[in-house]
């Protein structure tokens, strides 16, 4: 049940998704793939996911959890999958990399996060860009507090 | 006051009535004096008009 209404089944209640969660999977996607039609694209993809979901996405404790979560591995999916695309391209053309100016950082972040295993990429995002508390990050994870704690140490150490 | 802004999940939970009583109060009261949470709270409107016209044009 989200907020008391009961069942979205049909294409009406694909749109309700839409207009009650669509900003907060938007605004997310945005930050995280910078590019506009990528970020709708996977807008679609999540809402597809929630709706086919059905009565298990209506009995999370906190639908907008569940999305963000959803939101945040599908977007980390689709800029692995890219690196992947891009890196088969280069070992095909050995030429020198050429990286717009002000896209360094952008090019530099997806590359490590690329390199970590899911669970660290998720935890990397939620800790560093939104800057979540331990505790909210160990509800959105279904982890303890304390494994969140070590995984934060195990990303300092490995980039330090 | 930035370190005491609750993060964007919190807004957005707040936002589509997730949130229950102490922490709503105690959100809403940071909302009222913190004018980078307010212009999250605008964003959202505006992001929300955004992903309707995105739904809407599923249907063509």
């Amino acid at each position: 049940v989200i907020g008391g209404v009961s069942a979205p089944v049909s294409r009406n209640d694909l749109e309700a998704l839409y207009r009650r969660y669509g900003a907060s999977v938007l605004r997310r996607a945005r930050r995280l793939l910078r590019d506009e039609a990528a970020a709708r694209d996977a807008m679609h993809d999540v809402f597809l996911k929630a709706w086919r979901a059905g009565d298990a996405f209506r009995r999370e404790a906190s639908p907008m959890t569940w999305l963000y979560h959803i939101t945040t591995n599908h977007c980390l999916n689709q800029i692995r999958n890219q690196q992947r695309r891009a890196e088969l391209l280069r070992e095909r053309q050995p030429v020198a990399r050429s990286v717009a100016p002000g896209n360094e950082d952008r090019v530099l972040a997806s590359e490590l996060l690329g390199a970590l295993p899911e669970e660290l990429r998720a935890i990397a995002v939620y800790y560093f860009m939104d800057q979540m508390s331990h505790d909210e990050i160990a509800v959105l994870l279904g982890l303890s507090r304390r494994t969140i704690g070590n995984r934060l140490d195990e990303l300092r150490r490995r980039f330090a | 006051v930035i370190a005491s802004c609750p993060s964007s999940l919190a807004l957005d939970r707040l936002l589509v009535g997730e949130l229950a009583l102490p922490e709503r109060a105690r959100i809403q009261r940071h909302i009222a004096s913190c004018g980078r949470c307010r212009a999250f709270i605008a964003d959202a409107h505006a992001l929300a008009t955004d992903a309707a016209r995105a739904a809407a044009s599923l249907r063509r």
